[in-house]
């Protein structure tokens, strides 16, 4: 795996989790605004490294194949065997 | 990593309670041959599954098995939502009810709790793959003995939904079992076993 794409799924990794963690709160604290103003920063970043990602190295979800003639799903690396 | 969708995979829409039909499928949440138990034994198969390729397979029923999951909870849930104390106490349902009101709690028929005593994880591609078979059709043979039983249309269109899924899976097991032996010597498929002998 290359370094862009080492760091693409390393942006997706944090960036999740940053958005998790606001998930979890945000479900007590519905209306507070400097979290929900930070969750769609995030929501942002996430939605551009999926982007990056599914576009240049493969699907994130099997929801995000867009090849027309191959199954890519299945290529490369399953994330418990290290690698990503 | 896993997302949740605010959707079921097939609608469940049950108007009449039924404390009695509640009783015989809630064996497909909890019991020996229920969804639980099927995504368990698929998404902890998957890290000694060496073809990649099977081990997509087994991450995509895993996933789909824990929508099952979902769809019997929520057939569950609508059976005994509304019941009345008379209800209950007429129904098998009553000693169900006494250690967990409405609550959905994975068990078998029976009332023995969950457990992965009801599936296996050998660590060896055939013995595996051969195993997944044989759920997909206990878990069919559930869901036709379920039908036997219960009436109510609107219980009986997901539960048919759910057993032609059994069906489905079952072919698409064969034919990873088919990718697997493909690999291997093909005079003695035994010979190793592809994710421990190196």
């Amino acid at each position: 795996m290359c370094n862009e794409e080492m760091k693409l799924w390393k942006e997706l990794q944090n960036v999740s989790f940053a958005m998790t963690e606001l998930q979890l709160y945000l479900d007590t604290h519905c209306e507070e605004p400097a979290a929900m103003a930070l969750y769609q920063q995030y929501r942002a970043r996430r939605q551009n490294a999926m982007e990056a990602l599914n576009l240049q190295y493969g699907p994130v979800t099997p929801y995000d194949v867009t090849n027309p003639v191959k199954w890519t799903w299945t290529c490369g690396p399953w994330p418990w065997e290290g690698e990503v | 990593m896993w997302t949740y969708e605010r959707r079921l995979e097939y609608p469940v829409k049950i108007c009449k309670p039924d404390p009695n039909a509640a009783q015989l499928i809630i064996s497909q949440l909890g019991g020996p041959n229920g969804e639980l138990g099927a995504s368990m034994r698929y998404l902890n198969q998957r890290y000694t599954m060496t073809d990649r390729n099977v081990a997509g397979c087994l991450t995509d029923i895993g996933t789909e098995e824990l929508a099952h999951m979902e769809i019997i909870g929520a057939i569950l849930h609508q059976l005994t939502r509304n019941l009345t104390i008379d209800q209950i106490e007429k129904s098998p349902f009553a000693s169900y009810f006494v250690d967990h009101t409405a609550g959905v709690w994975p068990s078998a028929a029976s009332g023995m709790p969950f457990s992965s005593a009801t599936f296996q994880c050998l660590g060896d591609p055939i013995a595996d793959l051969t195993e997944d078979m044989a759920a997909e059709q206990k878990a069919r043979v559930t869901y036709d003995n379920i039908l036997r039983l219960v009436d109510d249309p609107e219980v009986r269109d997901p539960i048919k939904f759910l057993r032609e899924r059994e069906i489905v899976h079952f072919q698409r097991f064969g034919e990873c079992l088919r990718r697997v032996t493909d690999c291997l010597d093909s005079k003695n498929f035994y010979a190793v076993n592809p994710s421990f002998d190196r």
